[in-house]
């Protein structure tokens, strides 16, 4: 949410078209894939909303 | 452009709060200095900016030009004394403002509803991975970071407040009362400063974008894993968050209804406790419906991270940890302790 909320105001700025709706996208995480990069990058970096 | 925006950003909010002042009298000499001063001031900004080579630039010179129009017309109106002051104040505006241009191309402020959680603590590190990616093409965003550690809609307000009078490219905020925020936002009002939403704030005037997580579709999401685990039978309790939190009703909603639509052989056994904001009290929600559903509960949906790590602790205490499926909404490092576990 920090990194998109960042580059969509960038984008802006900088005269490009911005959507008025970004949706983060949701991760389910579980036991299966708790390791895998996709979901520690969610979890860590992008601030994405994560189910367990 | 971003700086000259920003520039007749702040002229713009400076000269609605010298409106108050006015005292329709005094004209003449003062139009001559303000006139003077505002070419003095275009000058040295047009100067300072990097930008101006391959933006608009004729578009920005007209819009300085009325901005000072009526900032002169203003100053003609005021007491000499009062406006030999705006004069001042805002010579020093511009100074400190122009002097903080070689530093970042941009500066975009960053005000979350708290600081506490890990949440937001996540959300600044994909603010700042997004300035280093920007600025490895060559575009230099400051990240300023600010929030109050008492999630209060009155503190929030005071950190944008803050930012209003400072000279920024674009804020983001995520709004923790919509209503009274976009109630009290002047930089919404005042000002061209661009601002976008993140995580809530949809009732406001006129936000750039709105940049969240389909929290319905997660409730949805949450609801198919339930089935999943359930085998599509059992006795389910949904433990809210809060009234009035809109991320979490929506959640909430999109669970109930998938549940219904989908799900007919499970059972909401209990749809109208909520966690709340603190942990004790989530820990009071979480306790009493184990006490009074623990027998026949099969699986638990927390629509927020502190109902999740409550009912994770009253399930432990209860000894029904490996015997109720729990699913808990939102990023948070205990997710790690309970996935692991085996909850």
């Amino acid at each position: 949410m920090g990194y998109l909320g960042v580059t969509t105001l960038v984008d802006h700025i900088q005269g490009g078209n911005t959507p008025t709706m970004v949706d983060t996208g949701v991760t389910l995480v579980t036991m299966a894939n708790i390791e895998s990069s996709e979901v520690q990058e969610a979890l860590g970096a992008n601030g994405n909303a994560a189910i367990q | 452009m971003g700086e000259l925006h920003s520039g007749s950003g702040l002229v713009s909010i400076l000269m609605h709060r010298i409106e108050g002042f006015l005292a329709p009298r005094y004209r003449g000499k003062v139009v001559l200095q303000a006139s003077i001063f505002a070419i003095y001031l275009k000058i040295r900004g047009l100067l300072n900016n990097r930008v101006i080579a391959n933006r608009g630039f004729a578009l920005d010179l007209k819009g300085y030009s009325v901005t000072f129009l009526h900032f002169a017309n203003l100053l003609a109106s005021m007491h000499p004394i009062r406006a030999t002051l705006s004069i001042f104040s805002l010579l020093l505006g511009f100074s400190l403002g122009i002097g903080q241009e070689a530093s970042s191309e941009y500066r975009i402020a960053v005000v979350p509803k708290g600081t506490d959680r890990d949440r937001w603590q996540a959300i600044h590190a994909g603010a700042l991975k997004a300035s280093e990616e920007l600025a490895a093409e060559g575009v230099q965003v400051e990240i300023l970071w600010k929030g109050e550690t008492v999630s209060r809609s009155d503190k929030q307000i005071q950190v944008v407040d803050t930012f209003t009078g400072q000279r920024l490219s674009g804020i983001l905020v995520a709004s923790i009362d919509e209503t009274h925020l976009s109630g009290n936002i002047r930089i919404d009002r005042n000002s061209d400063l661009p601002l976008v939403y993140i995580d809530s704030g949809l009732d406001a005037d006129r936000p750039l974008s709105y940049v969240a997580t389909d929290n319905f579709q997660g409730g949805a999401i949450a609801a198919d894993r339930i089935g999943q685990l359930t085998e599509g039978v059992g006795n389910v309790i949904l433990l809210r968050h809060r009234q009035g939190d809109t991320n979490s009703e929506a959640r909430e909603a999109g669970f109930i209804e998938k549940i219904k639509s989908e799900y007919p052989s499970i059972r909401m056994i209990s749809i109208d406790q909520y966690a709340g904001d603190s942990m004790s009290q989530a820990d009071t929600a979480a306790e009493y419906l184990l006490n009074r559903y623990g027998r026949r509960v099969n699986a638990v949906f927390a629509s927020s991270a502190s109902g999740a790590d409550a009912m994770l602790n009253a399930l432990r205490n209860f000894n029904l940890a490996g015997q109720v499926y729990l699913v808990g909404y939102e990023a948070s490092s205990t997710p790690y302790a309970r996935a692991r576990c085996k909850v």
